[in-house]
């Protein structure tokens, strides 16, 4: 699909998961972003991110809510001071997976952006919708920044073994890796200048339309959801929030 | 493009003769960066208002969480887009390095166990060397750059960061990491208001189950008959002030060991 299409189905999937709905309907939610992402062959980059962020947060979200929600219905209780009570709740276990199914589907809302989306195609969007270019620089940048240092990094190491420094013990490679770090930031630092010449090079201060190399293919069908998707997401949104009452 | 003629191979540019990024084609007007720092601040302490007010009263937190994340949201986007067309280039261009040096240092504390988050140093450092602007958007990128590639969940305190990015540049400017006990003073104080501005997020969003730490102490604060907002907010002011300390005293440690030179450039720019 086309990157502006799977933007603005992230955006609409982050505005829903936020919305208070029922647990099946967060449920539903969240199977038809997973059907998305298989659909892409993107599962097991899902997975790596439920692993690292999303899944602990979601845990500990119902856990502390199953055990201290002042609920009416107590299955266990546990009181270890007089001003202390912990209980286990069937509100709580509601309310602690409603909690969960918020934090997973707003994290698959974002992972379907990022899995699914390369950072030129998100450039491409951006500048399609005439998002100022030095805004467009900052945040492709920095999706990309990353990567690149952890390679900067790499290569660090690699030289530093290539010297013969040591590192057979966690604590040699912590003492060398803080010196890389150092060393890297100091270096980031002094060429800070000539990065943004480049930039000034590159004409990022221009106005205008960019021309990109690749182009992206779109049809019709992705212009109509495109508006069609907003649309559905506000008019749910109003119509929670009681925008239409009395009009029916 | 640059109408500055290119120096000598190898030559490096003077920080007087620096001009990047001051538009010369397009005049960004002082108004505009005001009246959008005004509406994005404006928008963040509403919204913070509204969830309070909004807290005390709701057994169900998550009605509130949307209209918390778009007043949040959008007010970081608004201080995004107020300052971004403000700050030199050169500027802008270590934005991205210093919000990778916080997603990476941050990734690593937090598998760590260390009960700390550390995933602000370079935010505090950019803020202090380039200014207040610099550091709102250093804060701000980290969050959603570190939401996209690693973590989603950092994504809705891009507020909080975008408002310690601006204390530490004004502390910066104050002269407060001149002094060690200044900084840590500075880095006490900046803890306080992020704890504030965090609270509602932790507890409207992720019901304060963020880690097995904050998360536990959550918990203990609700069976004692807390509320959810309450809870979190008694437990942010517990780490954040001490982990904004701790940033602010590594910063000075840092800025003590960085070269004059670069120190100069920046100052002449800030």
């Amino acid at each position: 699909m086309h990157p502006r299409t799977w933007v603005v189905l992230s955006l609409c999937a982050l505005v829903l998961a936020l919305m208070p709905l029922s647990l099946a309907a967060r449920v539903v939610l969240l199977l038809a972003q997973l059907t998305l992402l298989v659909a892409a062959g993107r599962l097991r980059g899902f997975l790596l991110f439920v692993g690292v962020g999303l899944g602990p947060v979601a845990l500990m979200a119902f856990l502390v809510q199953a055990v201290s929600f002042s609920g009416q219905t107590v299955l266990a209780s546990w009181q270890p001071f007089a001003f202390m009570t912990f209980a286990v709740t069937v509100e709580g276990m509601t309310y602690g997976a409603h909690l969960a199914l918020q934090i997973l589907n707003f994290g698959t809302a974002c992972s379907l952006l990022t899995l699914l989306t390369t950072t030129a195609g998100l450039r491409y969007a951006l500048n399609s919708w005439k998002v100022p270019s030095r805004l467009v620089f900052l945040l492709v940048a920095s999706l990309n920044a990353p990567a690149q240092l952890i390679r900067y990094i790499r290569i660090e190491q690699e030289a530093a073994r290539a010297r013969g420094l040591d590192d057979s013990s966690w604590l040699a490679r912590l003492k060398g890796n803080l010196k890389i770090a150092s060393t890297l930031f100091t270096l980031i630092l002094l060429d800070h200048q000539v990065r943004g010449r480049a930039l000034d090079y590159r004409g990022i201060e221009l106005a205008g339309q960019r021309v990109f190399v690749r182009d992206y293919p779109d049809s019709g069908l992705q212009r109509v959801l495109r508006w069609a998707l907003p649309l559905c997401c506000l008019l749910v949104v109003l119509l929670h929030f009681g925008v239409f009452r009395g009009w029916f | 493009m640059s109408t500055q003629a290119t120096p000598p191979s190898g030559q490096r540019f003077s920080a007087q003769a620096e001009n990047l990024g001051k538009h010369r084609d397009k005049n960004h007007s002082k108004t505009f960066t005001i009246v959008m720092n005004v509406l994005g601040a404006l928008l963040i302490i509403g919204t913070y208002i509204f969830t309070v007010i909004y807290g005390a009263g709701a057994n169900d937190m998550t009605q509130a969480s949307l209209p918390l994340m778009s007043g949040y949201l959008v007010g970081a986007l608004l201080l995004l887009a107020g300052n971004v067309s403000r700050i030199p280039l050169s500027a802008l261009a270590l934005i991205p390095f210093a919000a990778a040096f916080n997603i990476v240092l941050g990734q690593i504390i937090g598998f760590s166990g260390i009960p700390l988050y550390l995933d602000s140093i370079a935010t505090i450092l950019v803020g202090y060397l380039a200014g207040p602007a610099a550091g709102v958007l250093t804060g701000v990128v980290t969050n959603l750059a570190w939401g996209l590639t690693v973590n989603p969940t950092t994504i809705p305190f891009a507020a909080g960061a975008a408002v310690i990015g601006l204390l530490a540049g004004y502390a910066g400017r104050a002269g407060l990491f001149k002094k060690i006990w200044t900084a840590v003073l500075a880095g006490f104080g900046t803890g306080i208001v992020a704890g504030f501005i965090g609270a509602p997020i932790a507890a409207f969003v992720y019901g304060g189950g963020q880690g097995f730490g904050t998360g536990s102490l959550v918990a203990a604060f609700q069976a004692t008959g807390q509320s959810l907002l309450a809870a979190t907010t008694f437990q942010s002011l517990l780490s954040d002030p001490l982990d904004k300390a701790v940033a602010f005293l590594l910063v000075w440690l840092i800025a003590a060991a960085i070269p004059q030179r670069v120190k100069n450039q920046f100052l002449t720019r800030r």
